[in-house]
């Protein structure tokens, strides 16, 4: 080694020496202090779970307690002299001395009599309802305290250590609500409310792996829990990704098993999923055969069709006629990237000349997942009132003639919706969406999206007098509304106007306690789209959901963006004048959107 | 030299046979255990003072003390729970030693190990102490519970009783996970599972292991080392499991790779891994020195068999630096979990040192 090398790294280690001596004297003086201030902080009062042995052996005294009282001593009977001549009063009095003795032993300090045992029962039971109501107020912290004080005084219970688990939860204080389950747990097994909690618990401390024991566990107790199983699934999810990333990460191979495992239930559950695609397919078939229920009439070859499937442009046209409106409307609801196509000509002669070259465009359905992802554009809807039936005819012309120059100017597409409210006979309020594009102008020209016009992937269909009598009846049960909904699920407008008929105060009694989070995030969304848009109340709904038995567990695993659209109609709400500041907190506070 | 250094910070001489040393949470101070050549116990604590070992506070009780720990005991608390050659375990408030405030007399004959969990880090489970002595069986105490261990591991009756002499907590990542992992004299490693109260693993080492560790208490189990005599240690990677089969307990038993490390020439007493990085750990041998080492992860830590099932992987240690303190074995060692790099170790030669390692942070 270079001499000089070696000579400035000696001296840089005597350096390094000396700063960490110097450093070390700070050091005293620093722990000096902190252990005064160490001394003088009050101690921190931390769940603690109980003594290893002491449940079980407890369960067992009672247990034995029991057993004791069934089993009677032999009772010698009076007459039975001989017997009584055989016993020995010396040691049955010896053995009950001992007995009374091993009792006290046993028990040392830890023996309460019956009655103060009774009392200090009571007190607890006190105590919890008075945390059972602190925590309806959602007063976390005093609940906690109560639970606290009932634990104290009968720490036998596992509803206490349940319930104050699940005010820690609530505190955030997740360490403390996981060893306040395991108690409960050890307590009694079988209490699915506590597993619930220790799997909140534990996902939140991104103990995943025993959170999905805990999950399975409730899955075995209760397998038609659906929260639970709602979050298994979500939490196999995140399992699957987690350990693919860990994997990459220090490059192991450790998730191999549990992915595997994994996949099993995702096969399970992804069939589930085919299920409900199957359904959802048959009622678009439904659908599909409700549009050649309305007379079509297909003039030309679908030229559009191969266009679109190039996925630039969808168009979704529809026409109606409507007796009482003078007014022949063409609808061009045309959206970009979107998938799929409509397009419905009602043949009426005196809108549509024979003579005229109409095209039809038939519905193309596409599964989710091989739609475009590229963001939807809005299309701007004029309204024009066609006098002549010539002029009807030249926009549908450069209605095709528009979308076939979508095919050389690809992104010059001008699509607009405009929605306007149309208020016609004394029960439907029909909607009528409109675009006239502009028989001169063959281009069409962007536009600006519309504030307060509908979300993003729903697609406004128009719906004539008979459709909407397709609308199922009012339900009684949640059977009749979950069959009901999943023939209306497809078609928002149809679902808007489903939900529209049932007053929001029946929730509670169709559903009891089945409803399910899917379910209710559908309704909100439903809400949030028709409602809002149509401007009907909303409130009834919501405050309806939210008196639904077991809406706490619900809304617990409510999704982010469900809470948005509760906050979304909430808010509409207020504008509307319908609801006071007090309905307003009390939502909030059902709905946990804080 | 670019390697961390071994110094001597402070040394003092005392004329006791010393046999554990703990810094005592949160301070400059420390506690050490041993016997006066006349047999009784004695329990002293000492701070540091601007550079100097100062005695703080003396205490003599009448059997001599093996080995202690501060781990079931919180920060406000620090209570000190000690085992003794008479096989008591008792609990100490240092500020009041007239009588424990826990006493039991755990075991028939000498504590050779004990280790603590559950007081310091908040919401890993329930304070616990687990003892382990030359009857042969390992003990785990709750200080909530008077006089009855929690659990207890011994042979069945009539089987031979081993001595055992190390005993150390693991796995303790929530609060129903908890593993003990105990040495025993003829090389055999047992780990036994709190949760489920079942043996869950077993080898032999086909020496006596005077020390196990595990390179950190409250997280799902990672590595754990062992020491043993001639000379030699093994990391085991405790991470994976893997079921053998053909065996009566093939659920349960596990392969786990090992590495073997001959350093010391003699006997290596104690493992104790750095409290602010678990890879790094230090062992003391029996000629009085001591070896720093570093754990170097494989690239892959997991890989399956042909039969599908995972087998860990076991990665390299690198020996750092190693340091003779002593002419006499070094009986014990303890990290200073608030000074990173400043460890407390007693020897037979009756010396307390006070030794500081640089450039841990570098490594």
């Amino acid at each position: 080694m270079d001499p000089v090398l070696l000579q400035k790294q000696v001296r840089d280690n005597a350096e390094d020496l000396r700063n960490h001596m110097q450093e070390l004297k700070n050091w005293e003086a620093e722990m000096k202090r902190k252990e005064s201030e160490l001394l003088a902080s009050a101690s921190g009062n931390q769940a603690l779970p109980p003594v290893r042995s002491k449940i079980k052996r407890t369960s067992i005294d009672q247990k034995s307690k029991h057993e004791k009282q069934n089993e009677r001593p032999v009772r010698i009977s009076g007459y039975d002299y001989t017997a009584w001549d055989k016993f020995d009063v010396d040691k049955a009095c010896e053995e009950l001395d001992i007995g009374g003795h091993e009792e006290s032993e046993e028990d040392g300090d830890d023996r309460v009599s019956d009655t103060e045992e009774k009392r200090l029962r009571e007190e607890a039971v006190y105590e919890k309802i008075m945390g059972n109501d602190l925590v309806k107020n959602q007063k976390w912290k005093e609940a906690i305290q109560c639970y606290s004080r009932a634990i104290k005084c009968f720490p036998y219970d596992a509803i206490f250590y349940a319930n104050r688990a699940l005010c820690y939860l609530k505190t955030q204080d997740l360490r403390s609500a996981e060893v306040d389950c395991t108690t409960a747990l050890q307590l009694d097994s079988s209490y699915v409310k506590a597993y619930q909690r220790r799997a909140m618990a534990r996902i939140r401390l991104g103990q995943l792996q025993e959170a999905r024991a805990d999950l399975l566990k409730v899955m075995e107790l209760e397998p038609k829990n659906m929260e639970s199983k709602a979050e298994l699934m979500k939490l196999e999810k995140k399992i699957n990704i987690k350990p693919q990333q860990k994997s990459v990460k220090d490059s192991s191979s450790g998730a191999c098993s549990i992915v595997i495992q994994q996949t099993e239930k995702q096969a399970q559950t992804s069939s589930v999923i085919f299920e409900s695609e199957k359904v959802e397919e048959e009622t678009g078939k439904q659908n599909e055969s409700e549009w050649s229920c309305s007379k079509q009439i297909i003039k030309e070859k679908n030229k559009l069709i191969p266009r679109t499937s190039g996925k630039k442009t969808i168009v979704a046209t529809e026409i109606e006629k409507k007796a009482k409106c003078s007014s022949n409307q063409e609808i061009v609801d045309g959206q970009s990237g979107e998938s799929w196509l409509l397009q419905n000509i009602a043949s009426q002669e005196q809108i549509w000349p024979t003579h005229g070259q109409v095209t039809l465009v038939q519905s193309i359905h596409k599964p989710p997942h091989l739609r475009s992802k590229k963001a939807l554009k809005r299309i701007e809807i004029r309204e024009v009132d066609n006098t002549s039936n010539h002029e009807c005819e030249e926009s549908t012309k450069a209605c095709t003639n528009g979308a076939a120059s979508v095919g050389n100017e690809s992104n010059q597409i001008a699509l607009g919706i405009d929605a306007r409210e149309h208020k016609s006979d004394k029960e439907q309020t029909l909607e009528e969406i409109c675009e006239v594009i502009d028989a001169e102008s063959n281009k069409i020209k962007p536009v600006p999206e519309k504030a307060n016009s509908v979300s993003q992937n729903t697609v406004t269909e128009l719906l004539s007098g008979k459709e909407s009598e397709e609308v199922p009846p009012i339900p009684k049960t949640s059977v009749q509304f979950l069959a009901a909904w999943k023939k209306v699920r497809t078609n928002p407008r149809l679902r808007y106007l489903y939900l529209k008929q049932i007053p929001g105060a029946d929730f509670p009694k169709i559903f009891h306690d089945c409803l399910e989070s899917s379910t209710l995030s559908d309704i909100i969304s439903t809400i949030k789209t028709g409602f809002l848009q149509f401007k009907e109340p909303a409130l009834p709904y919501i405050m309806g959901l939210s008196n639904v038995r077991r809406f706490g567990a619900l809304a617990m695993f409510m999704s982010q963006n469900d809470k948005a659209g509760i906050k979304e109609i909430l808010k509409y709400c207020k504008e509307q004048g319908e609801c006071s500041e007090e309905d307003c907190t009390d939502i909030v506070k059902k709905y946990e959107l804080y | 030299m670019e390697k961390p250094q071994v110094i001597t910070y402070a040394e003092k001489s005392t004329s006791l046979s010393l046999f554990d040393c703990r810094w005592i949470p949160c301070s400059a101070k420390f506690v050490v255990l041993g016997s006066k050549p006349r047999g009784t116990g004695v329990i002293n604590v000492y701070e540091i003072n601007e550079g100097d070992i100062q005695l703080v506070k003396e205490v003599e009780k009448t059997k001599a003390f093996k080995c202690g720990t501060y781990g079931a005991s919180s920060l406000q608390d620090r209570y000190l729970a000690t085992g003794d050659f008479e096989g008591k375990l008792n609990i100490w408030n240092l500020e009041d030693t007239t009588a424990p405030i826990y006493s039991a007399a755990a075991h028939k004959e000498i504590i050779n190990s004990i280790d603590g969990i559950g007081g310091q880090n908040i919401g890993c489970g329930a304070p616990e102490i687990v003892t382990g002595s030359r009857d042969g069986s390992v003990k785990v105490w709750d200080p909530r519970q008077k006089g009855k261990p929690v659990a207890t591991m011994e042979p069945a009756e009539g089987d031979a009783r081993r001595d055992c002499w190390a005993v150390a907590f693991g796995n303790s990542y929530n609060s129903e996970e908890r593993i003990v992992c105990s040495g025993y004299d003829n090389g055999d490693i047992k780990m036994f599972d709190l949760k489920t109260m079942s043996l869950r693993w077993e080898t032999n080492v086909k020496n006596g292991v005077c020390g196990i560790e595990f390179d950190r208490r409250d997280i799902s189990m990672n590595k754990m080392v062992a020491t043993t005599l001639e000379s030699k240690f093994y990391v085991f990677d405790v991470r994976t499991q893997h079921p053998k089969k053909g065996f009566a307990y093939l659920t349960e038993k596990v392969i786990v790779e090992f590495v073997t490390l001959q350093a010391h020439k003699s006997t290596i007493w104690v493992v104790r891994h750095l409290p602010q990085n678990r890879e790094i750990f230090a062992t003391c041998g029996g000629a009085g020195t001591l070896c720093l080492w570093k754990y170097n992860y494989p690239a892959r830590r997991v890989m399956c068999d042909t039969d599908g099932n995972e087998m860990g992987v076991m990665g390299t240690t690198s020996l750092l630096q190693n340091a003779t303190l002593s002419t006499q074995p070094i009986s014990n060692l303890d990290w200073s979990p608030d000074k990173q790099g400043m460890a407390v170790c007693t020897s037979f030669d009756q010396t307390i040192r006070i030794i500081i390692v640089t450039k841990l942070n570098t490594l």
